[in-house]
This record gives C-alpha cells, sequence and structure tokens, in this order.
C-alpha cells in the first residue's frame, strides 16, 4: 500500500495502482481522454500530464504507477501549461462542428477546454479534410474529422468484443480511425463505442438529431430485456412534445456497476425501447368500447366475486416481466384469497446469448417468479388456456402476454401458445376475459376488459436478475395518462373483492413481501439501492442458470 | 477582421484518403505464399511466443512485398489469416509505415532523405537532378517501371549526408552532380553500383 501526496492530500493506494487512479481515490479528477478503467492502458491522448517532484518531465497520470512517498502536482502552473498545449494540439485539426454535432453538451473536448483549456487559438492553417457522416454499422455514424484518434473503440472491439473491426490507418495527421473496407461495424456490443467516445466521432444513428443532450433527464434504472439485469440510465425528455411525436424516451446508457455489467450493455436492451412510446394501450376498453377504471374494477370484481368459492375456475397468466411487488399481490389476491389457479410459465423461445452479458431467457425477472413459485411447477399457461378452451375455466386474466405469441421474438410459424381462431374461441368460452397490459396486440383485441397498464419505466419495483440480485427499477417518469400501474389495479380489485391489503406502495409491498420470503429477509429498498443486493441465499435455479 | 491566410484548397490539398484500394477490382491478383516464402515465413513466426504471433506482421509483410513487389488487399488478407489477426490490424500496419507500397512500384525505388543533415547538404538539388532526369516527380514512378522516387525521412546516415537508398542498399554522399550518373549506372548494372554503408564496408575490408 504506497502512499502518496496528490495536490497536498495524503492517499494511500493499493500496490499497482496509476496515478490517475490515486487521484480518483482522494477526490480529485484528472482529465483523460483515452484512458478508460474498462479497457487496456494506451497512454496516447497525453491530456493526463501531471508534475510529478523529482521527475524532470510531465508524465502521464494515466500510466505512471504510484511509488512510496510520491509527490504530485495535478494543478500546478508546469502541469496546467502542459495539458493546456496536449489541447491545443488535439484541437488543431478538430472540426468547428459543435452546433450540429450530437456530441454537443456531453463532449469532453468541450468540457475539458472550458476546465484545462482557455487559450486563444493560434492554429490559422487549413484543417485537415477527413469522412463525414460515415454509417459503419447498423447503430453507429462515424465522423472521421472529430476523431482525436485516442483508440477507446479500437480496444474495445479488440478485448471487450473481440471481434476486431477498428482500425487506425495512415499517419501523423492523415491518421484516421475506419474499419477494414466493406466491413461493418456490426456485433451485439456495438452501441457501447458510442459511450466510450469522447468526442462526437461516433454517434448514436438511432439518436442522431433527436435532441439536443441537455434536454434530456436521466433516471436510473434496470434493463428488461433479459435475465441479467444490466443497470441503466434512461434519458428521456417530458416537456418538449414536438420532438420525435412526443416519444419521451430518446435513448438508453449503461450505468456502471461493477457486479452485473460493468460499463456495458447490448444494443439489443440499448435499442429496444420503441414500445415504450409506440402502440401503447391507452384506454380502458370493454369489448371494443372506451370504459372507464371505476366501471371496470367494478365489473371484473363483481365477476370474480361470482367464482369466489370456486376459485379452480379462474386462471391467472402472470408474466415474468412484472415486478417481485406485483407477483407477490397476484398471488395473495388470486391464489390466496381466491384460490384461483396462477401461473407466470409461459412458453418461450430461447432468444441469442453469449458469456458475456446477453442472457437466452429475455425476461427481467423469471427468478422473482421462482422465488414465489409461480413458475409453473404445477401448470403454466399452456394448460391454463388448454382448460379455459375445455370450459373449466371461466375467467382467466392475462398480464402482458400474447397468446398468440411465444415469449420472444416473432411467433414460429405464425403460431404462440394458440392461434388466432381459438384466440376467438376462447374470447367466447369465457365469461370473463381480461388482458392487462402496455401495447396494442392480438390478446388485447379478443379480451372482454383491456387495462391500460404502466411500461416498466414508469413504475417502481423491484426484479431477481439471474445472478439472484435483487435489482430496483425506479420509476424514472409517471404513466401514459390513464394508464395505471399494475400493483395499483391490483391493490383496488382487493379492495373491490373485500380483501383489503394495507399496503400502500411498492416500498410497502416489498416489506410485506421479505416477511414471508426467506431469501428476501432483511432487504429494503435503501439497502438494494441503485446497484441492488444478493439475495440472502441464492435458489438453486439461479446457481444452475449462473455461468 | 480574419487572420485567416488565403491558402490554396482543392480537392487533393490536406485531404485524407486511404490508399488501399478498397474494390474487389483493385485487391490485385490472388495473393499466396510461395513454398519457398511460407518456409520463411514459418521461421520467423518461431520467434515469437504463440500466444505473439501478432508480432511477425512486419516482417511477414516485407515478404509479401518481396514477393509481389507491393502490397495488396488479398496479400493483406493472406497474412491477416496466417498470422490469425483481422485485416483491419495488418492495414493499419501497412498504411502507417512509408516502407510499404500500395501500388506498383519500379526495379529501382529510390529514396532521398530530405532530414535535415541531406537537405543540409542539399538533398533538395539531388531530388531535383533526379526528377530532371526520370521525367518524375517525388511519388511517380517512370513510363518503363524502372525507377520509382520518393522522399522520405531520415536513413540513418547523417553523416554521409546526403543519402539515398535504392531498394534495401544504401548510397551515400551522393552530390547533386552525381545524380544523374547514379541513374545510368543503376541502369547499366544494377544496385552493385551502390556504395553501401559505410560502417558496413569498412568492417568488410578489417575482416579482410
Amino acid at each position: 500500500m504506497p502512499a502518496l501526496t496528490i495536490d497536498g492530500t495524503a492517499i494511500e493506494c493499493p500496490d499497482g495502482s496509476t496515478v490517475i487512479q490515486a487521484a480518483e481515490r482522494a477526490g480529485i479528477f484528472i482529465p483523460r481522454y483515452c484512458y478508460h478503467p474498462g479497457l487496456s492502458i494506451a497512454g496516447n491522448c497525453r491530456i493526463c500530464l501531471v508534475e510529478i517532484e523529482k521527475y524532470p518531465k510531465l508524465q502521464i497520470a494515466c500510466n505512471t504507477p504510484v511509488t512510496e512517498g510520491m509527490t504530485v502536482h495535478t494543478k500546478s502552473a508546469k502541469a496546467e501549461d502542459g495539458r493546456r498545449a496536449v489541447l491545443e494540439f488535439l484541437l488543431a485539426n478538430h472540426p468547428l462542428d459543435c452546433p450540429v454535432c450530437d456530441q454537443s453538451g456531453e463532449c469532453d473536448l468541450q468540457n475539458f477546454y472550458m476546465n484545462f483549456g482557455l487559450y486563444d487559438p493560434r492554429f490559422r492553417e487549413q484543417k485537415v479534410k477527413k469522412k463525414k457522416a460515415v454509417s459503419i454499422g447498423p447503430h453507429v455514424m462515424l465522423d472521421q474529422e472529430r476523431c482525436i484518434l485516442c483508440s477507446r473503440c479500437v480496444r474495445f472491439t479488440d478485448e471487450i468484443t473481440k471481434t476486431g473491426e477498428f482500425g487506425i490507418f495512415n499517419r501523423a495527421d492523415k491518421a484516421e480511425l475506419g474499419l477494414y473496407p466493406g466491413e461493418r461495424l456490426d456485433n451485439p456490443y456495438s452501441g457501447n463505442v458510442v459511450d466510450i467516445c469522447p468526442v462526437g466521432a461516433l454517434t448514436d444513428q438511432d439518436f442522431r438529431f433527436k435532441a439536443r443532450v441537455w434536454y434530456l433527464s436521466s433516471a436510473p434504472t434496470v434493463c428488461n430485456g433479459c435475465a441479467q439485469g444490466c443497470n441503466v440510465d434512461i434519458h428521456y425528455v417530458l416537456n418538449r412534445p414536438h420532438l420525435n411525436d412526443g416519444a419521451r424516451v430518446l435513448r438508453v446508457k449503461p450505468r456502471y456497476n461493477a457486479d452485473v455489467n460493468q460499463w456495458w450493455m447490448c444494443d439489443e436492451g440499448r435499442y429496444g425501447f420503441g414500445w415504450i412510446d409506440k402502440g401503447r394501450l391507452t384506454k380502458v376498453r370493454h369489448r371494443g368500447v372506451e370504459s372507464t377504471w371505476e366501471q371496470a374494477m367494478a365489473a371484473i370484481a363483481a365477476e370474480l366475486t361470482k367464482l369466489r368459492w370456486n376459485g379452480s375456475r379462474i386462471g391467472v397468466i402472470a408474466s415474468s416481466q412484472l415486478t417481485n411487488e406485483e407477483l407477490f399481490l397476484i398471488r395473495e389476491i388470486f391464489q390466496g384469497a381466491l384460490g384461483a389457479q396462477v401461473t407466470a410459465a409461459f412458453p418461450t423461445r430461447p432468444g441469442f446469448s453469449d458469456d458475456f452479458l446477453i442472457k437466452a431467457d429475455k425476461s427481467p425477472n423469471t427468478l422473482g417468479t421462482t422465488l414465489l413459485a409461480l413458475d409453473g411447477a404445477t401448470h403454466d399457461a399452456a394448460t391454463l388456456v388448454d382448460e379455459a378452451l375445455q370450459g373449466r375455466i371461466e375467467a382467466l386474466w392475462v398480464f402482458g402476454h400474447d397468446l398468440t405469441k411465444l415469449g420472444d421474438g416473432p411467433p414460429i410459424n405464425n403460431v404462440g401458445l394458440i392461434n388466432e381462431e381459438s384466440l376467438r374461441e376462447l374470447s367466447r368460452k369465457l365469461g370473463l376475459f381480461v388482458f392487462s397490459g402496455t401495447n396494442e396486440n392480438s390478446t388485447a383485441s379478443w379480451s372482454h376488459w383491456v387495462l391500460p397498464t404502466a411500461a416498466y419505466v414508469e413504475k417502481d419495483g423491484t426484479f431477481v436478475n439471474c445472478h439472484g440480485r435483487v435489482q430496483r427499477i425506479g420509476r424514472a417518469f409517471p404513466p401514459v395518462p390513464d394508464c395505471r400501474e399494475d400493483w395499483t389495479i391490483l391493490l383496488e380489485i382487493a379492495r373491490q373483492l373485500n380483501h383489503p391489503l394495507a399496503w400502500q406502495n411498492p416500498q410497502q409491498i416489498f416489506q410485506g413481501l421479505t416477511e414471508v420470503l426467506p431469501p428476501l429477509a432483511g432487504l429494503t429498498y435503501e439497502k438494494i439501492g441503485s446497484l441492488g443486493a444478493p439475495l440472502a441465499h441464492t435458489p438453486p435455479a439461479a446457481e444452475a442458470a449462473a455461468p | 477582421m480574419s487572420f485567416h491566410p488565403k491558402m490554396a484548397y482543392d480537392a487533393t490539398f490536406h485531404k485524407s484518403a486511404r490508399t488501399l484500394d478498397e474494390t474487389d477490382k483493385g485487391a490485385g491478383p490472388p495473393f499466396a505464399y510461395t513454398a519457398e516464402n511460407r518456409a520463411r515465413f514459418d521461421q520467423i513466426v518461431k520467434r515469437y511466443p504463440p500466444d505473439r504471433r501478432r508480432s511477425a506482421v512486419l516482417p511477414a509483410l516485407y515478404l509479401a512485398q518481396y514477393q509481389q513487389g507491393y502490397i495488396t488487399a488479398n496479400a493483406i488478407r493472406h497474412v491477416a489469416e496466417l498470422l490469425g489477426i483481422t485485416r483491419a490490424d495488418v492495414e493499419d500496419v501497412v498504411s502507417f509505415y512509408t516502407m510499404f507500397y500500395t501500388k506498383p512500384v519500379g526495379t529501382f525505388v529510390v529514396q532521398v532523405c530530405r532530414t535535415l543533415s541531406c537537405a543540409l547538404n542539399g538533398a533538395e538539388r539531388v531530388t531535383e537532378e533526379l526528377t530532371a532526369k526520370l521525367g518524375i516527380t517525388p511519388g511517380q514512378t517512370d513510363a518503363s517501371g524502372t525507377f520509382t522516387l520518393v522522399e522520405v525521412e531520415c536513413l540513418g546516415a547523417c553523416d554521409r549526408a546526403p543519402v539515398v537508398m535504392v531498394n534495401d542498399g544504401w548510397h551515400e554522399c551522393l552530390k547533386p552532380e552525381d545524380a544523374s550518373r547514379l541513374v545510368d549506372d543503376l541502369r547499366a548494372r544494377g544496385e552493385s553500383v551502390l556504395s553501401g554503408c559505410h560502417h558496413v564496408v569498412e568492417l568488410k575490408k578489417k575482416a579482410g
């Protein structure tokens, strides 16, 4: 544990640390372009120059190991002059694109110029022209002029995805970032190069020109794209409906979590947010006619009350897309109070997976359904639908799932659980057929009641990922008007069924859950925090699923 | 008032361009090492640990250039496949080093050093003489495909400036007035007319 002094602050850090890491421990920020904690050290941008006593020249903080008794100055005149000169070189050939550049506002060239530069430009020569707006793959746009050749993206594709698409070609001021002719940046993690690009050289084609970044609000949540549960930030705009047809979510960025996804996330999760703003169910419907929540709740409760002493004639197809809190309420109300047949097991086709982040199970809370014993040990969605078609189930409530599709992706041979025709028959046979969900689909159009619910970013709750980590999804913004969170619907139904539950919000429901479920014992929303917390003990299923 | 100087600016000025032809047509003739070169390559690769195979990229590219005269996209593919690295990795190296040619060059590649010592001793005039004699400017190859003229940076023989390098051999102390004769001699007798590196020459003399 060498002890050193940085800007007068004494700090101890582990052996093998570098000066930039030590400074971070001391709370001192040293600017960096090429340095990224998740990648190998390149040491080529030189912006992290610091003055170290007994060294004749300035040293780069990112690649200088700390030694006992080292004295580092990051704010001395010599260090600041050095950094300013480096910045002047880096900006020599950088175009003045800021007004039309997507990176503007979150650009480290802008930030560091304001913090460490502020020189009068002396470069009067013609800047080198390179290629602009080159689409290098399905998601990423390259602007070679803006690139400062930090090589973060090159190292990302070499070290993290091991696909090696990028290279830096030519030399000196003609050096340019690019791909080998004819190649494309088309790997499952390509969007990450946009995040790590410190300048506007690599930008997001999906987000391109959608909004200036200073209009964006950010909220921490968890990706619902697969069982990994990568920690993400949702970037959204609420008060500018003239942008992008009123879409609120404009992009998703990974959020650092050392135990789940580090700095990265996959493209599937990153670009899969369109459904939050498109094709949403916005009105309560009864057999295709607009209705109200009051009517719907009363009518559904009345139907369920009729079957109260004949609970096995009620079927509930819950979903591993629901939060633990909602699954718990479903179990309490339907299985507990009504004695209904409840399952969250829905046949799925395993999706794409790899040994990095992407899991084949595309549900964010499969383990939550296992913990709550709703994972279909006795019956799954297929048996419930079958029983309903044979008339043994009279009331069916489907949460989110489209019965004509399999759990993931497009239906195989156009048939999921049942085909459109059987769905129509199901609708005819059932006394009560409720669909609650976020988006329009076939099941919604054939159900008797359609209840529009909040998307996961519009509600609070917890998921359990495939490694047995409880993570809170938070609530980024309120639901679309007239949509309700599933837990409020369930609490209302419970009240109308004369089975009132004492809980008022997801936090209280979670407390109730921790009291009955030993693996969750002792957890609170405070303890889960923004980074999640592991289960008290991991159920065997999780150990088998984890690599 | 603008301080920006008025500068000539046209399509070619200060413009970055990759030299590698990206089309199938430009990828050159099919390339594979000859049996002899393949044996040499296998020897070269043995110098490096198995997990550092990529370190052999420079000698491997030189081999390809000896065999074909210049590096094509097909040669890049061949080297990349043999070394187990991506084509981008290989192009990275090819485009960085000026010693690799991506277009056909003449039998004799005359490289005039233009760095300080040589420049002070008249390297510019050497280039002028060669340009006049061959009728080509630096970077060009003459019509017969015999000579390619290029200007390069320091060749590491500053004590014998001005120095030119023809293919792999040095020719030291080349006075501008002798430049024209060097061309004639090369035409007549090939690379044997080069004076070579004096260190090597003297060492050979000492050894007798």
